[in-house]
């Protein structure tokens, strides 16, 4: 029996060194917020309800092994030294260390466990993540289905064709190109003034449209076909339904920006989303100038005054967000 | 249970413990710290916009914690373009999106992957995922933006940035900041 004394040790070390970089990968310790900040302001899906759950366990794992452990490892200690000749005295300390180390071995690795069978679970294709990394990222809301809600509050018919799902709601970008101020000095002084409740409902588009960079381009339709779209507010050429103004760019801070005098007319030198054979350079002209933030906010400004519920930003089936953003800043 | 038993024991889940807590990466409360770890420039170090037209080997500018970062001089460095459609805006990876009238088409490092400008008005980097995978092309841009600048993740983490991706590439991760990777607080992202 005396001989499996340092078996029995040699295991512990090692368990008691592994189990913690294991929790550590895991998010333990972990302070919080219980409550993901992204997902403060939406109702409460089955993915955040997880989440939450996720951490509380870690929350109290951590605060088992960051205060109570330390408080009662201590407590043992001090049982030892002052009860140097006592029996039940050491005794006492000896089952307090006991439990305390056998408790904390058995929280980590519980934890760990259940971890472990739950990523599984939720993604066996995925064995080597953990569950509390797979839930962000593998398909359960954090939010409600919104539909509902959306349809009727964006102060228009029911949007058809399209699926509201994901639930995001957005705060308004603070830093950055696409802030409602520089939106609002963008168009100041030009035809396409905006509103305040306008100006943040576009500050809002501009984030799953662009991401607020004035330089992004490259954007597909669902059915993986380029398109035109240009600038923060990714403006579109030559689609069908587009030769206006507003998709024009005929707008004299657009021409400037370009470079070019007179109207730009970008509906006649784009097809399918590519420059029409020929008249390359009116299509530079019509890229250049929908990168440039004034040129790109005042087209937008232009688009929100042709139809107010932000329709040409909430047709394409994947753009919740701003459906969304409608929902949050048009009305307000 | 042999009393030396249960003391090494409890030596050892100390350490364990403390080396949890100080082994990892930074808490998530560290992003209100004031820039911290940022390198800093002398007092006598304008904060005001970059001197990215000086060939000096560094840059200084503000970060958001009020401390002044001093990092590589990442305008020009050859790679980096000015963004003529905005002044004041550089384009350190990717195209600026359009062609110039003589019919260049500036591109800062050359990449479809993403896109990353910073404005030296507001000292702000923005960077724009454009393909999928979003936590390997996230990586790809976070390791390109500390090479350029000489920082440390955790001195990026300091940055005024935003990393997003267009709704078009990932409808589900198009409504905020991601942040960087090895920051507090960052999405995490499929790879």
């Amino acid at each position: 029996m005396r001989s499996r004394v340092p078996l029995f040790a040699l295991l512990l070390l090692v368990g008691s060194l592994a189990i913690p970089v294991v929790a550590h990968a895991q998010g333990i310790p972990f302070f919080g917020p219980i409550i993901p900040e992204a997902t403060n302001q939406c109702a409460a899906g089955w993915g955040l309800l997880i989440t939450v759950i996720n951490r509380v366990i870690a929350l109290l794992i951590t605060l088992a092994i960051v205060f109570v452990a330390p408080l009662t490892i201590a407590w043992a200690g001090f049982l030892y030294v002052v009860n140097p000749v006592d029996p039940s005295g050491i005794a006492k300390a000896k089952g307090i260390l006991t439990n305390t180390v056998v408790g904390i071995v058995l929280a980590l690795a519980g934890w760990m466990i259940v971890d472990a069978i739950m990523a599984v679970l939720y993604n066996p294709s995925k064995p080597g993540e953990t569950w509390a990394s797979l839930i962000g990222s593998g398909g359960l809301p954090p939010c409600l289905d919104l539909k509902a809600s959306l349809n009727q509050s964006a102060g228009q018919a029911n949007i058809l064709g399209v699926s509201a799902t994901g639930g995001k709601f957005l705060s308004l970008p603070t830093n950055g190109n696409c802030t409602a101020s520089n939106l609002l000095a963008a168009t100041a002084g030009s035809a396409y003034t905006l509103t305040q409740s306008q100006a943040n409902t576009l500050s809002c588009i501009a984030v799953p449209e662009s991401s607020c960079g004035n330089n992004t381009t490259g954007a597909k339709q669902v059915n993986g076909t380029p398109t035109s779209a240009s600038g923060m507010f990714q403006i579109v050429f030559g689609c069908s339904g587009c030769n206006d103004t507003c998709h024009n760019l005929n707008i004299p801070s657009c021409s400037q920006a370009a470079g070019v005098s007179g109207n730009l007319n970008c509906y006649s030198a784009f097809k399918g989303g590519l420059p029409v054979p020929g008249k390359e350079a009116e299509a530079a002209a019509c890229k250049r100038a929908a990168a440039n933030l004034n040129c790109n906010a005042q087209a937008a400004a232009c688009l929100v005054k042709s139809r107010p519920n932000f329709g040409d930003w909430t047709g394409d089936p994947r753009a919740s967000t701003q459906k969304n953003c409608v929902t949050l800043y048009a009305n307000k | 249970m042999k009393w030396y038993l249960i003391i090494g024991s409890a030596i050892v889940v100390i350490g364990g413990v403390l080396a949890l807590l100080f082994s990892g990466s930074p808490k998530e409360d560290t992003a209100t710290i004031p820039a911290p770890g940022l390198p800093m420039a002398s007092s006598t170090t304008s904060t005001g916009g970059v001197s990215g037209l000086s060939m000096e080997p560094t840059v200084s500018f503000a970060t958001p914690g009020g401390a002044v970062a001093t990092v590589k001089n990442f305008i020009r460095n050859g790679e980096t373009v000015p963004d003529v459609q905005n002044p004041g805006s550089y384009v350190l990876a990717g195209s600026v999106g359009y062609c110039l009238a003589d019919g260049t088409c500036p591109s800062g490092a050359s990449t479809t992957d993403f896109n990353i400008s910073y404005n030296e008005q507001t000292h702000f980097f923005n960077i724009v995922l454009l393909k999928e995978p979003l936590g390997t092309v996230r990586l790809a841009a976070e390791q390109f933006l500390t090479d350029r600048l000489g920082l440390t993740g955790q001195e990026a983490c300091n940055l005024n940035y935003f990393v997003g991706t267009p709704y078009w590439v990932n409808e589900a991760y198009d409504d905020k900041n991601l942040g960087f990777s090895f920051c507090p607080g960052a999405t995490t992202l499929p790879k």
